[in-house]
């Protein structure tokens, strides 16, 4: 029996641990991190950071109802931005996280996001107007695909490593593997 | 879907311009589901702590503190402070004017002496106090510097500004006599294009004289 | 910049052997030793200076100034200039040391400039500074192009056919007028320099700066005891009024009594291809009555022997006046 991969320990710690550190470390807040199944093993991952958890009962409906759950627990806090992240992409780090919302400051459109391959994805940075489309997500929608539908209201930011996450255990292996060396996603693909 | 209309531009007096903070008025939400668990244990790589800073050949490891905060960064030897700064920690508050020591757009402070950052290198300063303009104070609670600066109108096209402050700010603790030439032979590191000179010295009068 | 390998050793000795086995430790070094790295860094940033390997000294416990038992100072190698100005014993018995240091550079740079890089401080001839220029100092038997080209800011006083590159530190001269000796710790052991002949003249060789060789680490500077009732005084001249190079400078150190000179050391700044030690002007000062008239032509005598450049040639008089100037403060001090 395997275990939940945000457990899985690249560079020292768990993949849970190094997103939400870089959350930490990137002076944003409030952080809410949302936890679906095993919330329990996972809780502890987290034990001293200055963040909230959230867990969507839901988890299994798709992705986007975590969203939903993250962006209800937001509620009443002041901020101009959301940014979104994954736990499985392991070269998100604090400075990628500021690159984001140094981007947000000097851009007028409303989302950052982060460019690698052909596409744009998370980690991505909305503006608060973006809010309400964040809570209506679709079960199995995620931040993604309300950035492919906004066309030129993107700002993008590079970031190559970001096409490397963790789904399968070749991906992991391959992480591993390639610790040594630098560039480039790490699907086994 | 409701019936939400598309977000229009969104409103530019909400967004907070922090640079000289390098603050963050955004949020996060970082989701996690499970969609498969692989079989295989997991294995302990090596226990490299999380470092920022690009993965390269021959990097250094170090930890700077920086403004308070510990910060684990992995910076090529040749990485001066400046540049380690402004491009691997993203605290872009100092500027890079001459990167040769000679114009003071650069300084910070080390152990709470100011320096040139673009003449000292990164790897040289490990387990050291760094200080940056971002450090100094924030737009909701600015240093008594930083506030004299803009009650006097020291400063134009701002570029300079970060270095002057910090070299002003250090100022205030060195031996430095009360006139102002003594004012004036201290701050001779930093040069204004701008030629906000006598407007500079009556700030940092000001607030010698409020010390 | 070319990259390169930075270590930092546990002590002094580690850290010699780290620089023993260097190619040289003058021009072209291939290991240097880094402080405060305000001249190296500069130069590597201009490939002037290329080394393979950094040895960083800044924690090696050099940083102290303390009392000698013979009544002198000894000066750590990585005291920061800002702090030997400022320090009580420099600023009351060495006061042309802390008045050298505070002409110097900014408040910046005073604070990570070390002694011992302030001792190795290279020039600023801007053909040695550009690698598209031939330069016998950079590149041994390439030429001098200063010596028919830009040499406002160059030297008059131990030139060469080779080479006219001055010497811009203000601490040397300083130094130099207080007799300094600098403390070295080589492969084969200790031993101790005389500032005099610590630098060297360019002669047919300007690429060999300092009799330093390869593993030689500066560990500190010592300073003779100070002599009571000294006068002392260092006079800058320059374009600006601060943070720029002499065009000429003068350290003086005299002692009057009964209206006469009756000790005296004198330095020049700016004008020369080392730090410029002038017996000349203190032969013709000692014994002499301390008045305007001696002062002044311990001045020329000083500057007898100077070569003007093709476009320098006022440094001659600039400097004479600026002794000249130097010793009446420390007369009527």
């Amino acid at each position: 029996m395997g275990q939940p991969k945000q457990l899985l320990e690249h560079g020292g710690t768990t993949l849970l641990r190094r997103a939400a550190q870089a959350a930490v470390d990137s002076d944003v807040e409030p952080i809410v991190v949302v936890l679906g199944a095993h919330a329990e093993r996972l809780v502890a991952e987290l034990a001293d950071l200055p963040l909230s958890i959230v867990v969507n009962e839901s988890w299994n409906s798709g992705i986007g109802s975590s969203i939903r759950a993250g962006i209800r627990a937001l509620d009443g806090a002041d901020f101009d931005a959301v940014a979104i992240l994954l736990a499985d992409q392991p070269f998100v780090n604090a400075a990628v996280l500021r690159r984001l919302t140094a981007a947000f400051r000097t851009t007028d459109v409303p989302i950052v996001a982060s460019s690698y391959g052909d596409t744009r994805g998370v980690p991505a940075l909305f503006d608060r107007t973006y809010l309400p489309q964040l809570a209506a997500l679709s079960d199995d929608c995620g931040a993604k695909a309300l950035i492919a539908d906004a066309g030129g209201a993107v700002h993008s930011v590079p970031f190559p490593q970001g096409a490397c996450d963790i789904d399968t255990p070749a991906d992991y292996h391959q992480l591993q593997s390639r610790n040594q060396r630098n560039g480039g996603p790490c699907h086994a693909g | 879907m409701p019936d939400d209309p598309r977000p229009g531009p969104p409103d530019p007096t909400r967004r907070k311009f922090l640079y000289t903070t390098g603050g963050s008025a955004a949020a996060a939400v970082i989701a996690t589901y499970a969609t498969s668990t692989p079989d295989a244990a997991a294995q302990r790589s090596s226990s490299e702590p999380i470092a920022e800073g690009p993965v390269i050949e021959g990097a250094v490891p170090i930890t700077l503190r920086i403004n308070g905060k510990d910060r684990q960064l992995r910076v090529d030897p040749r990485a001066t402070l400046l540049d380690c700064l402004r491009e691997t920690v993203v605290l872009t508050g100092t500027k890079k004017g001459c990167d040769h020591g000679q114009c003071g757009a650069c300084t910070v402070h080390v152990n709470g002496q100011r320096v040139n950052s673009c003449l000292t290198l990164a790897v040289m300063h490990d387990g050291e106090e760094i200080t940056t303009i971002e450090g100094i104070g924030t737009p909701d609670a600015m240093h008594p510097m930083q506030q004299a600066f803009v009650r006097c109108d020291a400063y134009q096209c701002g570029y300079c500004t970060s270095g002057q402050i910090m070299s002003a700010v250090a100022l205030l603790k060195e031996p430095c006599g009360p006139d102002d030439a003594a004012v004036r032979e201290l701050m001779s590191g930093n040069i204004c294009r701008c030629g906000a000179y006598p407007n500079i010295v009556t700030a940092i009068q000001q607030v010698r004289k409020n010390a | 910049m070319k990259t390169f390998e930075f270590v930092r050793p546990a002590d002094a000795a580690a850290a010699v052997g780290s620089a023993a086995k260097a190619r040289t430790a003058q021009q072209g070094a291939d290991v240097r030793f880094v402080a405060g790295g305000t001249t190296l860094l500069d130069l590597m940033k201009l490939n002037v200076e290329t080394p393979d390997r950094l040895i960083d000294i800044n924690r090696l416990l050099l940083d102290t100034v303390e009392a000698t038992p013979d009544g002198g100072l000894k000066i750590g190698a990585t005291v920061r200039n800002a702090n030997l100005a400022q320090h009580a014993t420099v600023q009351r018995d060495y006061a042309v040391l802390a008045q050298a240091l505070l002409a110097g550079a900014s408040a910046q740079l005073r604070n990570m400039a070390t002694t011992a890089g302030n001792l190795l401080q290279r020039t600023r001839c801007m053909y040695f500074r550009d690698t598209a220029m031939p330069c016998n100092k950079r590149e041994p038997g390439s030429g001098c192009p200063a010596i028919t080209g830009s040499n406002r800011s160059l030297a008059i006083l131990g030139t060469s056919d080779h080479c006219i590159a001055t010497n811009p530190s203000d601490m040397c001269v300083a130094m130099a007028a207080l007799e300094a000796t600098i403390h070295v710790q080589g492969p084969n052991g200790a031993r101790s320099i005389t500032i005099a002949d610590f630098h060297l003249l360019p002669g047919s060789t300007p690429d060999r700066e300092t009799v330093l060789e390869p593993g030689d680490l500066i560990t500190h500077v010592t300073l003779p005891p100070p002599r009571a009732g000294s006068r002392q005084v260092y006079l800058k001249l320059r374009d600006r009024a601060s943070y720029e190079f002499a065009l000429a400078s003068a350290a003086v150190v005299i002692s009057v009594s009964g209206g006469n000179v009756t000790h005296a050391r004198i330095a020049l700044g700016g004008v020369g291809t080392k730090p410029w030690r002038s017996p000349e002007a203190e032969g013709a000062l000692v014994g002499q009555p301390a008045d305007a008239a001696h002062f002044r032509s311990a001045a020329e005598a000083a500057l007898r022997d100077a070569k003007p450049q093709t476009e320098n040639a006022f440094k001659v008089e600039l400097a004479t006046r600026c002794l000249t100037h130097a010793l009446h403060m420390a007369a009527t001090s």
